[in-house]
């Protein structure tokens, strides 16, 4: 009997250490639900969670939040924010297609984040190496403020970002 | 050099038809939300219970989730909303999703393991699939993983009871009253053949 709740321990232990990415990923889920963003994309797969949030808010459509797990623990965190213009007026095309293109040309890159404009959908992405278990506390237990924090600094960096292409 | 005779009405005319044109496209582009608005939801609603996710697979239209809680408890959700991801067949049957739940603990003895493994063999026997590839509806299966054994049941949910189809708001007193009494009839069984 101590050895079958032995080999039960030790297979929930590893479940869970090799789980933190999913850990702190349905935390992310519970944190935009919570602010009225509910996900609307799931992707996942081995060391590999993707979900996409409906912001509808003032500048931003929506946000893809990525956790790749890469190497020893270590991932890449991948927050790419929306901007979606619904152009009816040609003249507002014109006018896109005159300034907003040419200056993407100028500048792919602010800072850290990356400019991608593709007609009505303006996308900005930032990517960080994170070391997911820095955000647990304990068995299960993530760091939600924190977790909170970060995520709400990034997004606030991507919609000043975004802001001026903005229409309407 | 080619010139027009332009007609502000016929301009007037395109931008409304491009108007309508987004509301369709929002129509749509909605619809193949639903899901995973339902699926993070329950994700939500585990958390809040004090569990974690452990396990996470999705397509993008058929999800699987594992949840355990401090006591190792583990609770299965799988989401198959492949049906209901085709705009024309959830706007005339429905948002139906295939949703499985599982209640998993480990073996307390040996015997045990014994019970939960004759009872997963009995599982294959279920009838399942006849309709639309769809598991019968309310029949506890066990699966043995590992140390662990999970019943399970699958029930036909039509989602937009459970989510707004236009402001997805999520009725989640609901979603998690519903979840609570399908795990508590897998306890029950559970804990019959574990005994």
């Amino acid at each position: 009997m101590a050895l079958l709740k032995f080999f039960s321990d030790i297979t929930q232990t590893i479940a869970e250490f090799t789980s933190k990415d999913e850990m702190v990923f349905g935390e992310i889920v519970r944190i935009f639900q919570k602010r009225g963003f509910p996900c609307i994309e799931f992707h996942a797969g081995e060391g590999y969670q993707s979900g996409r949030f409906l912001l509808e808010g003032e500048v931003l459509f929506a946000i893809r939040v990525v956790l790749d797990d890469k190497l020893a623990g270590a991932g890449l965190l991948t927050i790419t924010a929306e901007v979606r213009n619904k152009l009816a007026d040609p003249d507002d095309m014109i006018t896109m297609f005159k300034t907003d293109f040419s200056n993407i040309a100028k500048i792919p890159l602010l800072g850290q984040i990356k400019i991608n404009h593709e007609y009505n959908t303006i996308y900005a992405r930032s990517t960080t190496v994170k070391k997911t278990s820095s955000y647990m506390i304990s068995r299960g237990v993530v760091n939600s403020a924190q977790l909170e924090k970060d995520l709400g600094d990034i997004v606030n960096r991507l919609e000043s970002a975004l802001r001026k292409f903005k229409k309407g | 050099m080619t010139t027009f005779a332009f007609d502000q009405e016929l301009e007037d005319r395109f931008a409304s038809l491009v108007v309508e044109s987004w509301d369709r496209f929002d129509d749509m582009e909605r619809n193949s939300w639903i899901d995973d608005v339902f699926v993070g939801a329950v994700i939500t609603a585990h958390l809040d219970a004090d569990m974690f996710l452990l396990k996470m697979e999705s397509d993008g239209e058929a999800h699987f989730l594992t949840f355990s809680d401090q006591e190792r408890n583990r609770r299965v959700v799988r989401v198959d909303h492949r049906l209901g991801e085709d705009y024309l067949y959830a706007k005339t049957v429905g948002h139906l999703a295939a949703c499985t739940f599982g209640v998993g603990r480990a073996y307390p003895k040996i015997s045990k393991f014994i019970s939960a493994s004759k009872a997963e063999f009995r599982s294959e026997f279920v009838a399942e699939g006849s309709v639309a590839g769809i598991a019968d509806p309310g029949v506890m299966k066990v699966d043995v993983e590992g140390t662990i054994a999970v019943c399970e049941t699958t029930l036909l949910l039509d989602l937009a009871d459970y989510v707004d189809k236009v402001s997805l708001d999520v009725d989640t007193e609901r979603l998690w009253a519903h979840i609570q009494a399908t795990y508590q009839s897998l306890e029950k069984y559970l804990s019959g053949i574990m005994a």
